[in-house]
This record gives structure tokens, C-alpha cells and sequence, in this order.
């Protein structure tokens, strides 16, 4: 087990490896000489002159490259060609909203998709079941921003029941947070509820075909009692998996959630960025969405270890 | 099941076998796209014609979907958006599959090819795919070939990823054998022997990449970087509504619909693709 944990945990180092230089490839994609590009369309050429200098761009590509992975495992993502400031300092300065979000849809995601999913499982191939199997269809396949803009017009224009832009912090007190948070949350969260529910509706479907359910039946427990105290457990196992890997795949849906929103997350760091091309920032934004899916997924992994007996590594 | 069964088994006489949701999305899917191809004999006007006496209309009889802030209609450039954004879905999907399943079949012949193509595919799959692809198209400058790179590129690592794990499966198996016993090239074992059994489950998951393509084209356009307004796109028509959602809300209600119903049609047929496949399938009748 001690193996399992060291070789999983070392497993990280080739993935950063990879990230780092996708990430700090893109620069040298775009057609055009990259300190131009870094230094953004209002430089001056002595401007240009010094970013070469700085990123030691006459320097080998490897070489480069190592120097800056040296700067950025110590932090230092480099600058905003737009405002001039430290990208992690802005990043940092946007997560508050997006880490909320992202939770909440979570949160959201699961309430509908687990009860929907243990629902279909014990009646498959039932009307209830293909309708939730096309529901969950329906979720991968619906644009993200029409259900936000769908949930804008009910419940923020028609009945006023909720605002529709921006975000509420902690510090003005968790009803107001929520107030700001739920629109967007059941926005994000949609798409993963279509995941979510398929997995859970699979997984319990085997669970339920167990012998230890027949049993639970035979003795006359009753239904809810068989699926709540004895199945759940064993249904939530692959259920990690999905969490874990969904909770990365939002933080690319932050992104259409946060515009439609008008959130000042990291998704709206990044639109911002685009728009400006505006370089580091877009690099600094994909390294840390790409360390947080590395480091969840390592964690999910390593959750296994404690919630999962079954399973023997050696 | 190999490959020549599922696609026979698609014929039309078969068609009306399969289940009854299978049945409509490749109806529907089929209409969408003799539709967006014959836009110019349906639509009567064009797609760029701008009326500014008309800006920001709900539908009406004269405009089926409405005008846009310049006086176009809605209805088609939705109809000629559709030629883009579905090239955009088959381009995208044709690229990522074709360049992962090379990936994942030489992963999979080889150890050392496998170790390092399967660290590079993992590291890649680390980057969440929409971001990935939105830093792509900002940087390449847009374009609709811009989009088809940029969306394809998250993808091949999930081809790749699939292709490698049954070329290991079908490596293994007695055909294989037998064909390396009497002394086939490894790769006229790859492309001869393995690859056709595995391009059943590269179809289905080439479907998916499809619907997924169409779905983040219109993300790209979203957030304002992908195809130039100059083609119009489901994507970029969405991007235009945006500012005006709030005062003109059919600008983005209506081309998202047409979005989720065709992504929808292609998500089923995927579905219906690998419920083929799985051998506890068979069809009725």
C-alpha cells in the first residue's frame, strides 16, 4: 500500500511535466515573434528588446523552457501585458467566486442527479428510466447558456426571486451568497448532473442485482431502507470518480457560467484575457485549472485507500 | 460485431428496427442537414444582408426567428450557420479521430511508444478541454480551420486513450497470433488486423466528438473568440445575441435550441451506435 501511495504520488511529476510544456508551448504557436506576442500590440521595440532579454528568448527552447518552470513552480507566472501585475496575484484576487461556484454546482449536481439516477436503477428499462436516461442525455447536449439565460428570464426577470449578475462574497453574510450563487450553480451544475446521474444509475443497477439486497428483501425491509442504509455506500463508490473528474471539467464551465453572469471569477479573467490577448494570464489560468484537476484526481485516487476495503494494492 | 455489421445494420430497411428515439434523431439529423445545404434555395435572402428599419424584431411571418441588431434574419444565417458549425462538428471529430487512433495504435504496439505517448495524452487530458481549446483559438487567430485545430486537439488524447486499449485487447487475441506466426509486418498487423475490429467503438466515440465540437464552437463564439462574423456560425450568432439577451432574448433562445436539438440527435445516435455494440444487444425483429 505504502508502494501504491509513493508510486501514485511520483505519477504526478510526468503530467506537470506535460502541462507546463503545452502551456509554455503556446506561446511559441502563434504565428509571429514571441516577445512581440508577449509584449502585447502597444510595445515599443525597445520593450520587445527587453522581454527577449528577460525570457532569454536567443537561448535554446529548452533551455527556456527549464528557466521558466524554474520561475513558475516558485510562483512567478510572469506579469499581465494589460495591467502590468503579477498573474497569480490576479488569479488568486478572482478565486473566491469560482471556488464557491464551483462547489455549489457540485452540491447541486449531485442533490438531482444521485436521487434521479437510484430511480431509474430500480425500475431499468422502465418509461421512468428512459426518461431519465434522455434527461440525462439532454444535459450533455443543451448549450450551457441557454439553461442560465432560461433560469436569468424565470427566476431573476419574471418572478424577481433571485438577482442575476455578479457575486457575493462570505462577507456579506451566507442567505445573500446563496441568493447569488443558486442561479449560476444550477447553471453549471447541469451538465454534470447528466454525468453524475448515468454513473449512479450504472452502478447501482449492479449493486441492486446483489445477492445481500435479495437478502434484505427476503427479510421484508422495505425499499427506501435497502437503497438508503444498505446500497449507498456501495453506490457512492464510483461516484468519487465522477465528483472528482467533474469538479475539473467545471472549472472549464466556470467559464460560460461566470460570462453569462457576469461573475468576476477566473472564467472572467480568462474572457478578459482573451480579449486583450493578454498572454500570461491565459497561461497562468489553464496551469492552474490543469493542477487543480491533477491534484484532485490524486486525491480521489488516494480517497480510494480509506473508503474502498475491497480493493488490494500492492 | 465488426464494423461492416453496425453500418449494415444502419440500412434503411433496418431503420425502422430501431428504437423509436434512434429512429427520429437520425431522421431529424438527416433533414438538418439536406436543410443547411439547400440554404440558399430555402432561405430567399442573404445571410449578411443587413435592414437596418428592422433591428432587434421578435418572429413574425416575414421573419420565422426574428432580426438581429443589424436587420438580418435569424433564420438564415441559422440555416447557413449550420453548414459551418456542422463542418465544424465532422472536421473536428475526422481530425481528433484520425490522429489519436494513429497515437493510440502505436501506443499500444510497443512498450516504450506506449510509456511516453501515454504520459504526453495524460498531461494533455490534465487541461480542461474548453480552456485548452479557447487558449488555442486565441492564439492561432480566428478561423474556421483555427476552430477545427483548436477543438480537436483535447480530443485526441481521449481517441488515443480508447484505440490503445483495444489495440492491447486485440493483440492478445488468436487472429493476431496467427497472422504473426506466419510472419506479418507489425505494421501491416496494426493497420490490417487491429484496426478494422477496432473501428466500431472509434465511430461511436467519433459521434460523440462530433456533438461535442458543435456544442463548444458555440462556447467558443461566447466568449468571442472562433469563427469571423464574416461566416456566420451557430457559435458566433449566439456570440452577437449576447449583448442583447436581455431586450431581445430570441436572438440566442432560438439558434440554442436548434444547437441542443441537433447535439441531442447526435449524442442519441452515439448511444444507440454503442448499445449496438455491446454484445447484451440485439435487435428486435
Amino acid at each position: 500500500m505504502i508502494r501504491y501511495l509513493i508510486t501514485r504520488v511520483l505519477s504526478v511529476i510526468p503530467v506537470v511535466g506535460v502541462v507546463t510544456a503545452v502551456v509554455f508551448g503556446l506561446t511559441y504557436l502563434s504565428p509571429g515573434d514571441p516577445a512581440a506576442v508577449l509584449a502585447g500590440d502597444y510595445a515599443s521595440p525597445a520593450q520587445i528588446e527587453a522581454i527577449r532579454e528577460r525570457l532569454q528568448l536567443d537561448a535554446p527552447v529548452v533551455s527556456r523552457y527549464f528557466v521558466w518552470l524554474g520561475n513558475t513552480l516558485h510562483g512567478d507566472f510572469g506579469a499581465s501585458l494589460f495591467s502590468g501585475q503579477p498573474v497569480l496575484n490576479l488569479i488568486l484576487a478572482r478565486a473566491e467566486p469560482t471556488i464557491t461556484l464551483a462547489i455549489a454546482a457540485t452540491f447541486v449536481a449531485l442533490i438531482i442527479a444521485v436521487p434521479l439516477g437510484l430511480l431509474a436503477a430500480q425500475r431499468p428499462g422502465t418509461l421512468v428510466d428512459r426518461v431519465v436516461l434522455l434527461f440525462c442525455v439532454g444535459g450533455m447536449s443543451i448549450p450551457a447558456f441557454l439553461i442560465g439565460y432560461l433560469l436569468i428570464f424565470t427566476f431573476g426577470v419574471r418572478l424577481g426571486w433571485m438577482p442575476v449578475q455578479g457575486f457575493a462574497g462570505m462577507d456579506k453574510g451566507i442567505p445573500e451568497m446563496a441568493r447569488h450563487i443558486l442561479l449560476p450553480a444550477i447553471m453549471l451544475g447541469f451538465a454534470q448532473t447528466a454525468l453524475i446521474g448515468r454513473i449512479t444509475r450504472a452502478s447501482a443497477i449492479e449493486v441492486f442485482n446483489q445477492d445481500f439486497v435479495r437478502v434484505a428483501r427476503a427479510k421484508g425491509l422495505s425499499e427506501t431502507s435497502i437503497v438508503i442504509r444498505h446500497c449507498l455506500k456501495l453506490v457512492a463508490v464510483p461516484l468519487v470518480t465522477v465528483v472528482g473528474t467533474s469538479f475539473a471539467s467545471m472549472l472549464g464551465g466556470v467559464v460560460i457560467t461566470e460570462t453569462v453572469f457576469a461573475i468576476p471569477g477566473i472564467g472572467r479573467l480568462l474572457v478578459e484575457a482573451i480579449q486583450r490577448i493578454d498572454i500570461p494570464v491565459i497561461q497562468g489560468v489553464l496551469l492552474i485549472s490543469a493542477m487543480v484537476y491533477v491534484v484532485i484526481n490524486l486525491l480521489v485516487d488516494l480517497s480510494y485507500l480509506v473508503i474502498d476495503p475491497r480493493i488490494k494494492y500492492t | 460485431m465488426t464494423f461492416s455489421d453496425v453500418t449494415g445494420s444502419l440500412q434503411l430497411r433496418q431503420l425502422s428496427r430501431l428504437p423509436a428515439a434512434l429512429q427520429i434523431a437520425v431522421i431529424f439529423l438527416i433533414l438538418v442537414v439536406l436543410t443547411t445545404l439547400s440554404s440558399p434555395l430555402i432561405a430567399g435572402t442573404d445571410p449578411l444582408a443587413m435592414n437596418p428599419q428592422f433591428r432587434l424584431k421578435p418572429p413574425s411571418s416575414e421573419h420565422m426567428l426574428g432580426t438581429d441588431m443589424f436587420g438580418r434574419d435569424i433564420f438564415t444565417r441559422v440555416l447557413y450557420g449550420g453548414q459551418v458549425s456542422l463542418a465544424i462538428g465532422v472536421g473536428t471529430a475526422a481530425l481528433a479521430t484520425t490522429v489519436g487512433t494513429i497515437l493510440g495504435l502505436i501506443a499500444g504496439a510497443g512498450q516504450a511508444s506506449d510509456k511516453i505517448l501515454m504520459r504526453i495524452m495524460d498531461g494533455m487530458m490534465a487541461i480542461p478541454g474548453i480552456l485548452l481549446a479557447i487558449a488555442l483559438a486565441t492564439i492561432f487567430g480566428s478561423g474556421v480551420l483555427t476552430v477545427i485545430v483548436a477543438l480537436a486537439v483535447p480530443e485526441v488524447p481521449v481517441v488515443a486513450r480508447l484505440v490503445r486499449s483495444l489495440t492491447l485487447t486485440l493483440r492478445e487475441q488468436a487472429f493476431v497470433e496467427a497472422a504473426q506466426s506466419y510472419g506479418t509486418g507489425p505494421l501491416r498487423i496494426l493497420f490490417k488486423y487491429i484496426l478494422p475490429n477496432a473501428l466500431a467503438p472509434i465511430a461511436v466515440q467519433a459521434t460523440y466528438i462530433c456533438g461535442l465540437a458543435i456544442l463548444f464552437e458555440a462556447y467558443l463564439g461566447f466568449v468571442g473568440v472562433g469563427v469571423p462574423p464574416e461566416h456566420p456560425s451557430w457559435g458566433n450568432i449566439v456570440a452577437e445575441g449576447r449583448t442583447f439577451v436581455l431586450i431581445a432574448p430570441h436572438l440566442i433562445v432560438y439558434p440554442s435550441v436548434v444547437i441542443a436539438a441537433v447535439v441531442l440527435a447526435i449524442n442519441l445516435i452515439g448511444d444507440g451506435l454503442r448499445d449496438m455494440l455491446d454484445p447484451r444487444f440485439t435487435l428486435p425483429g
